[in-house]
């Protein structure tokens, strides 16, 4: 989809728009009657109106900027042993279930004692 | 948007300089002197403005003190500069021919629109004599009143709030 500006359109918007600051500026008594700012004003706001017709900076899409971050990993599937939805307790709390204990035995026999050396 | 913020700053460094500036006090140059009376305030050369009253009568006298004696080809006019292009208009003051007078006086009634309550003319006026100048004045003039209420301006500011909506949409970008 291309984007296109309106410059004639800003042409005239700008000019309109001078034309009434202008009258404004001049029945308020901000400007005297013989300002030329009162036939430059309309003429600036023309060109304007022009450029930025032209140009059109509203509603123009913006630049997706490109960070320097490293990328995101891919995605990997969720481990089995993770815990699901639905498997959490009352308490909302999901500890994970320790191993069983090792069976009680006897104890390993202790190694003979060693022979002293001879003098 | 960066080149939006550098024009709308060379904008207020070009535009406030000029709108600010105005004329330090009425001008009179020439052997000249001239005023006219509005009610009980008489307006004339010192004054650097004259506030004046929309209709009324005005009481003027001016005179020329250069020695001179005898008829001689006169002419004035008085006349409201507009901005360039459109020059200058001539007001009902002028004079032309041959004369034998070195002062005048006389009453002139005027009666203005509301529509000119607010801005500031410059009325300014020459006299002649045997084809040069010899004086020239202005001073700047407004009407008393309220410029609010002028309904030229009510009119002109509504419009404005148009134009600058219209002006907006013109910046917007179209699909093609």
């Amino acid at each position: 989809m291309r984007r296109r500006g309106r410059p004639i359109r800003g042409f005239f918007a700008g000019l309109l728009l001078g034309i009434f600051l202008s009258l404004d500026l001049a029945l308020m008594g901000a400007v005297k009657l013989e300002s030329p700012v009162l036939t430059i004003l309309p003429a600036a706001l023309a060109v304007l109106g022009l450029i930025l017709g032209w140009w059109a900076p509203l509603g123009r899409p913006k630049k997706v900027r490109r960070s320097k971050a490293e990328p995101l990993p891919e995605p990997v599937a969720w481990p089995d042993d993770a815990p699901v939805e639905g498997s959490m307790t009352a308490s909302g709390l999901s500890f994970p279930v320790p191993p069983p204990p090792p069976p009680v035995g006897a104890p390993p026999a202790a190694p003979p004692p060693a022979e002293p050396p001879s003098i | 948007m960066r080149v939006i913020r550098i024009v709308v700053a060379l904008a207020i460094v070009v535009l406030v300089p000029v709108l600010t500036a105005s004329a330090a006090h009425a001008t009179l140059e020439g052997p000249c002197t001239a005023s006219g009376k509005i009610s009980a305030t008489t307006y004339d050369a010192h004054l650097a403005t004259a506030k004046i009253p929309r209709t009324g009568d005005v009481h003027w006298k001016g005179a020329i003190n250069n020695g001179g004696r005898g008829q001689r080809p006169i002419e004035g006019k008085v006349y409201v500069k507009l901005p360039p292009p459109f020059g200058r208009v001539q007001l009902a003051g002028s004079w032309n021919g041959p004369s034998s007078l070195y002062a005048n006086s006389g009453t002139y009634h005027y009666d203005l629109p509301e529509v000119l309550v607010g801005p500031k003319f410059t009325v300014s006026g020459h006299h002649a004599e045997r084809g040069a100048v010899v004086c020239r004045g202005s001073i700047e003039v407004q009407l008393s009143g309220s410029p609010i209420k002028n309904p030229a301006l009510i009119a002109s500011l509504v419009i404005t709030v148009f134009a600058i909506l219209n002006f907006f949409l013109a910046l917007r970008a179209k699909v093609v």
